[in-house]
């Protein structure tokens, strides 16, 4: 008896602590971005092109703000997530970013017991559901990028086979090749902005695709990209996974390739034309901005739900044009930026696709249970003319396969 | 040839025998604090000043919160538990380096009674009914090198080291088949909502492992003790000793082989079971994260002795997630906690070479004597 009553009485407090603590703020008109500590869970390391992404852009804002960080690094998708994030929140870390899909429920069970600490997670989708006020999922709207970076590959083509007008472009000559990893909806969205960009410049064109199934397989990746080449008779390829197979076997081949997430200059010195990316900075700043703001104001600390950084906010980048590129790339890629921005273009205007040979509608561009399961029912994605991709939820949703692209294979992961 | 007799070996190794319990210590003890110095050196080297803040983080990342302790107990534990698994099948020299395996089936076992059964009924029997399907998985994994090695004398290293393989295939395809929608390849933690079929949680020290900790303990309790005083652990002892001597004095080797294998997997099914239920409450084919293949040095290390064991699991438990943490909180990357772990755990490998060999340098024991001899004639000149 006596034991029972000591344990309650060590248990009272503790409870305490945790249920009333969260109710009372003081505003810390003293608290200083230099004073938050924030912690990073990375699936790999620096090696990976990947996390080091992530890392990158988090040293650049520890860099602007100077706050505390620790990065920890190889943490498994499972258990090992969450005592991570666990053992960071435990050492006073008031906000924990993860990096990898598979980190999200993990992430979402720490969120559950530590209600003041933020818990952020790149590429999530399901914090809309869980609706917790210290989790949230963040993305960018990367089909711009592809969508500029899809310009610049069509006017490549018309260069070289159109006199400089895509328009002139023969149907043969503007077949298009896309070495993706999965046949997920962030890929579909991928390369469906990409080819719309293409599309944009060269009326003619049509996308093959070939899936790898792994986000990193050099040989395999290098092997299909050959294939779309010497096969499929592509002139234009471009790839969503994170080895140079693609970008080297376009050098061997001289087909004009398209990047993603950094330059390749170096695997394609004469075929490499220009890269977008995305720069998680600005949402790291953004998300540590907000917590020493409601530091200071005595406010409760939360973090939205959905993030979607922009081409406008500098979360999503096109490199510059190389040297590669047509004549005037630069200068068109700068217009069409500032179109995208100001909302006068929009990447997937439902005027510029068909889908089965039938205009975009409710009932053919509702996404599968796989990417969005329980969609809510009051989102409109087509709405005002155009596909709402990432307005809603920010990870991508668009997983159709519109028509002039053609799937060679499918792969979920084998 | 009177020659060779004369000439004197450059090194010379013997075994020790005589080497007394305080001689251990203080050799194994010496090795630990230097293996510890070394380490704090190399993070030193890569991020120069950060000798004292590399073991500041360490023990921060291991000891600072009652919480962050319970997780330290829990991988401590579950090491130790793969380690336990293992001692029956080394003392009988049967090499079992498929612990691996056959925790995951193990895991395997005990996801499909957390998927399938759970929801169904209550959690009390649906925990029994996981750790049923757990050790029967995990035992029958393991039984198939052992009656292969029993019956048709095969090697068991290569044997079980293949089963390793399988059974991450067969989880991968359980993985694919019932992966949950939306994800990419992997299964959410089961049951979230419900909690059906998860270990209970226990609100002390707001922690979930208590309940896995008690268990862990009470297995290598019944394991140590199984091993020390029961009929079998005698046994599959003498079998370990020699097969022809267990034979003369009556003892059915086949059985004993598979017996103790089947006692090792179910052991096996155990981890499963605990990563499962109590842990992740999903599977992935990394859920055992190589412990399969470090307990076999912490076995190793620990002389088949459960209390050894428990210290050098703590050991390297320790040292592996603290040296993590310094590397997470320091300016570098975590390549460099690897290799100070590593080299962590060669030395204490090296020690253990020290306690069971006498090194012999005879050139280098010459040298000694003549500088002692210097000094003792020293010594007299300068007392006459």
């Amino acid at each position: 008896m006596k034991k029972v009553r000591l344990f309650t009485l060590l248990a009272l407090p503790a409870c305490c602590l945790t249920a009333c603590g969260g109710t009372d703020y003081k505003p810390e008109l003293d608290f200083k971005a230099s004073d938050v500590k924030v912690g990073l869970i990375c699936l790999h390391g620096d090696y990976s092109t990947y996390d080091a992404n992530f890392i990158d852009a988090m040293n650049q804002a520890k860099q602007e703000l100077g706050f505390e960080l620790q990065v920890a690094e190889n943490i498994d998708e499972g258990q090992p997530c969450y005592d991570k994030a666990v053992q960071m929140a435990e050492l006073g870390c008031n906000i924990i970013f993860a990096d990898s899909f598979g980190h999200e429920p993990y992430m979402i069970n720490a969120a559950k017991e530590y209600p003041e600490v933020l818990f952020c997670h790149a590429t999530g989708t399901t914090a809309a559901k869980e609706n917790l006020d210290n989790f949230g999922d963040a993305f960018a709207s990367i089909y711009e990028g592809r969508y500029l970076a899809g310009v610049a590959g069509g006017l490549k083509l018309a260069a070289l086979y159109g006199n400089g007008n895509g328009a002139n472009v023969s149907a043969e000559n503007s077949v298009v090749g896309y070495v993706g990893a999965f046949t997920y909806a962030e890929i579909i969205s991928g390369f469906t902005s990409f080819y719309l960009g293409v599309k944009s410049v060269v009326p003619n064109a049509t996308m093959k695709v070939k899936y790898s199934g792994s986000w990193y397989d050099e040989t395999k990746e290098k092997e299909i990209a050959n294939e779309l080449i010497s096969q499929e008779g592509c002139k234009l390829i471009s790839q969503h996974a994170d080895s140079h197979g693609a970008p080297q076997a376009c050098q061997a081949a001289g087909i004009p390739n398209v990047s993603y997430n950094g330059s390749t200059l170096s695997d394609g010195p004469s075929t490499y034309l220009v890269s977008s990316r995305i720069n998680w900075a600005p949402y790291y700043k953004h998300v540590i901005n907000n917590y020493v703001d409601a530091r200071q104001k005595g406010n409760k600390r939360t973090v939205e739900n959905d993030f979607t950084g922009t081409l406008k906010d500098g979360s999503v980048e096109i490199l510059a044009a190389s040297a590669n590129c047509a004549e005037g790339t630069q200068a068109q890629l700068d217009a069409v930026k500032a179109e995208l921005i100001a909302g006068t273009r929009h990447v997937f205007d439902t005027s510029k696709f068909t889908v089965g040979g039938a205009a975009p509608s409710a009932t053919n561009m509702k996404p599968g249970d796989a990417t969005w399961p329980n969609m809510p029912s009051n989102v409109d994605l087509l709405k005002d003319g155009y596909y709402h991709e990432s307005e809603f939820r920010s990870a991508p949703s668009f997983d159709v396969i519109i028509d002039g692209i053609t799937n060679l294979n499918v792969n979920f992961g084998e | 040839m009177a020659d060779k007799v004369a000439r004197e070996k450059f090194i010379r190794i013997s075994r020790r025998t005589d080497v007394k319990l305080w001689q251990r210590i203080v050799i194994i003890g010496a090795s630990i604090l230097f293996a510890f110095l070394l380490i704090g050196l190399i993070s030193n080297i890569a991020a120069p000043g950060s000798f004292l803040r590399f073991y500041e983080y360490m023990f921060k990342g291991t000891f600072s919160t009652p919480r962050i302790f319970m997780t330290l107990l829990w991988n401590v534990g579950l090491m130790l538990l793969v380690a336990v698994a293992l001692a029956p099948a080394f003392k009988m020299r049967f090499w079992n380096i498929g612990a691996e395996g056959q925790c995951l089936m193990g895991a395997l076992g005990a996801v499909i009674g957390l998927y399938f059964i759970a929801p169904h009924v209550p959690t009390f029997l649906a925990l029994i009914i996981e750790f049923l399907l757990a050790i029967l998985f995990a035992a029958v994994w393991a039984a198939i090198p052992a009656i292969f090695k029993a019956f048709l004398n095969t090697n068991e290293t290569l044997f079980t080291l293949m089963m390793n393989y399988m059974a991450t295939g067969i989880v991968a395809s359980f993985i694919i088949f019932n992966q949950t929608p939306g994800r990419s390849g992997t299964i959410d933690p089961l049951n979230s909502a419900t909690k059906a079929g998860w270990m209970p949680q226990i609100q002390f020290f707001h922690n979930s492992y208590v309940y896995n900790i008690i268990i862990i303990a009470l297995v290598a309790v019944v394991i140590w003790g199984y091993l020390r005083f029961s009929k079998h652990g005698y046994e599959l002892s003498v079998v370990g000793g020699s097969q022809n001597t267990a034979r003369y004095v009556g003892i059915n080797v086949k059985k004993v082989i598979i017996r103790t294998i089947v006692l090792s997997g179910v052991v096996c099914g155990v981890v499963g079971f605990l990563l499962v239920a109590g842990g992740s409450h999903t599977i992935s084919a990394s859920i055992v994260s190589g412990r399969g293949f470090t307990a076999i040095l912490v076995c190793w290390a620990g002389n088949f002795n459960v209390p050894m064991m428990l210290f050098y699991s703590f050991l390297i438990t320790f040292v592996s997630s603290g040296s993590s943490t310094a590397s997470s909180a320091l300016p570098y990357s975590d390549a460099i906690s690897e290799v100070a772990t590593a080299v962590f755990f060669i030395i204490i490998i090296a020690s253990t070479f020290f306690v069971n060999f006498n090194v012999h340098i005879p050139w280098l024991k010459k040298l000694i004597d003549k500088i002692k001899d210097l000094f003792k004639k020293k010594e007299k000149e300068a007392a006459q």
